[in-house]
């Protein structure tokens, strides 16, 4: 193991801890969202392809919160801009 | 465009990536979206789009307001510029591990989640105005 030196070397450690726990939350809003959808399915069939569509919307949302989780650890990490 | 093969087109520098790839493009996007619903809150409710009235909790929600302010165009423009993003990084990365063969259903993906983006980014623009415009109920 080579000791810790720089700032920037913490900031890769942040990196990580930032995209790991953004994407926990994110897991967690669209696995909620998916039981949501099949249970729903599962009561209104008829309904399926409908909530389809507001499932697709409502992940991309969820899903949003993990991409500023990544675009925080990518600006820590270096990688852009 | 960044679903097209890489080496069809040359250019003199830079690959060819998604023109959204830029928080340039996206930023401006945003401010687009921005300038549009604060233009049309102020033509249709003139000066009172600024002004709720006068009690405790109306400067809250003038603080709060004042906060989405800043935080709708940078969510808006953020959310774009990151999923494009995170897409060819993606991508990418599946390039480094198995060249011919990973990228390409993955790009697949990628087009069903621009469909869903550029959705999404239309559905928010529609409810930011519409929240602008509409007079809320006391």
């Amino acid at each position: 193991m080579e000791e810790v030196k720089t700032i920037s070397d913490l900031a890769q450690l942040g990196a990580g801890i930032a995209i790991g726990v953004g994407a926990t939350g994110a897991g967690l809003g669209i696995g909620i969202a998916t039981k949501g959808l099949l249970e729903s399915i599962a009561r209104q069939p008829e309904i399926a392809g409908k909530a389809v569509g507001f499932f697709l919307v409502g992940a991309a949302m969820a899903e949003a919160c993990a991409i500023y989780a990544l675009v925080i650890a990518l600006k820590l990490s270096g990688m852009m801009g | 465009m960044g679903q097209l093969p890489l080496r069809m087109i040359e250019l003199k520098s830079g690959e060819m990536a998604s023109p959204t790839n830029d928080i340039n493009l996206t930023a401006g996007l945003a401010v687009i979206v921005l300038i549009y619903y604060v233009a049309a809150g102020i033509m249709k409710k003139k000066f009172k789009f600024f002004l709720h009235g006068f009690s405790l909790v109306a400067i809250i929600s003038a603080l709060v307001e004042i906060l989405e302010l800043f935080t709708r165009p940078l969510t808006l423009a953020l959310r774009l510029f990151g999923n494009i993003l995170a897409g060819e990084i993606l991508i990418t990365a599946l390039l480094g591990i198995c060249a011919w063969g990973l990228p390409l259903p993955m790009m697949f993906f990628e087009i069903l989640v621009a469909c869903v983006q550029a959705l999404v980014f239309t559905m928010l623009t529609t409810v930011y105005i519409a929240s602008a415009v509409n007079e809320e109920e006391h």
